[in-house]
């Protein structure tokens, strides 16, 4: 009896040794924190599907910064800035929409697709920090609304990014790439209410 | 709406080099010909996150337009009270579960604020130029020009470029 129970035990550990057991997907972690019923800031970690893993770091920037200005227009913001640690992403303030994005941080991306995005030895390239996101589990920026522009800081439209088919190339390129389903396009949301 | 559309990505060539150039318009108001451009800062990256915080003081100080004073007032008191708020639950969670993790990391993000991109940023070959704007009408804004050079620039010939990139805005009536 005790060699039956033995044996199961080892067959279920070779089991997951060799990679045979099905994954849990792990879609993209979303912190939303907000202070007096008002959203104070989004918090972004993660790819969104590790298990497939095949979307550039391009690919989840546009689909992250989607899902956020549609959580800020639902909530009636209209412009938004990237905060950033020290682990930061490296956007510089004035980069306020997804083209900059890449001609600043991979200005030599050809395209769209996952196999586009080059890592050449020009001293422009890969000026950030967006490697990370993929398959690590921690806060790589933040995205803070606003209802209004304000004077001091460029901000990112909300409408301007719901609109950008610069953000939907790269969101339909990773469909296409990882052979995703819209609705794996998801998040793992918490909320901080404060 | 493309005249109020604030953000211009370009590479040029320039001396031989390659040169990206990043222009915004903090407040997206429309610039005419008459608008005029006064410069507050023109160095490196790492020089301006240094200094961005003493140069806005200033200019709050010296401006008169109650849009700007409150605008600036605004953002500083929401980035304490994210600041404030996310410390108190970051340590409530105790920073072990992810959401914890996430949290406390969230914390360092908003209490570093403007100085985080210096600590991050290339300070070589990188340069800033600030600049306030104020339109005909007596509306004020800020532009933010960004180049990055794969060489060194001569202070006047960064300044040139970057104050050629901002008039760039300037609109016919």
């Amino acid at each position: 009896m005790g060699k039956v129970v033995l044996s199961v035990i080892l067959a279920i550990i070779i089991i997951f040794m060799s990679g045979c057991g099905a994954k849990a997907p792990r879609p993209m972690n979303m912190v939303e924190t907000s202070i007096k019923g008002k959203i104070a800031n989004i918090a972004i970690a993660g790819t969104i599907n590790s298990d497939k893993d095949k979307a550039s770091v391009l690919q989840n920037t546009a689909i992250q910064i989607k899902e956020a200005a549609n959580i800020f227009k639902e909530n009636g913001y209209s412009y938004f800035w990237i905060s950033s640690n020290k682990k930061n992403n490296g956007i510089p303030l004035n980069i306020t929409d997804m083209k900059g994005l890449v001609s600043y941080c991979y200005p030599q991306s050809k395209g769209f697709h996952a196999d586009d995005t080059s890592a050449g030895s020009s001293s422009l390239e890969q000026k950030c920090n967006l490697e990370f996101m993929k398959n690590h589990n921690s806060t790589f920026y933040e995205l803070v609304p606003e209802e209004k522009p304000i004077l001091d800081k460029p901000t990112w439209s909300v409408d301007q990014v719901l609109a950008d088919e610069f953000i939907e190339g790269f969101i339909k390129a990773a469909i296409e790439d990882g052979k995703y389903e819209d609705k794996e396009l998801k998040f793992i949301k918490t909320y901080q209410k404060y | 709406m493309k005249k109020f559309l604030m953000f211009s990505a370009l590479a040029i060539a320039a001396m031989a080099n390659e040169v990206q150039v990043f222009t915004s318009n903090t407040m997206r108001i429309e610039l005419d010909n008459d608008s005029k451009i006064e410069k507050l800062f023109f160095g490196k990256t790492k020089e301006f996150y240094e200094k961005q915080g003493e140069i806005l003081k200033d200019l709050q100080k010296n401006s008169t337009s109650a849009l700007a004073i409150g605008t600036i007032a605004t953002l500083q008191a929401s980035s304490g009270e994210i600041a404030k708020n996310i410390v108190a639950g970051g340590s409530g969670a105790g920073g072990v579960d992810t959401n914890g993790g996430l949290i406390a990391i969230g914390a360092m993000v908003a209490i570093a604020g403007g100085k985080a991109l210096f600590d991050y940023a290339r300070e070589d070959h990188e340069y800033m130029m600030m600049s306030k704007a104020i339109n005909s009408k007596g509306e004020e804004t800020l532009l933010y020009t960004l180049i990055v050079a794969n060489n060194s620039l001569e202070t006047q010939e960064g300044e040139e470029m970057a104050l050629g990139e901002q008039k760039k805005l300037l609109k016919d009536k």
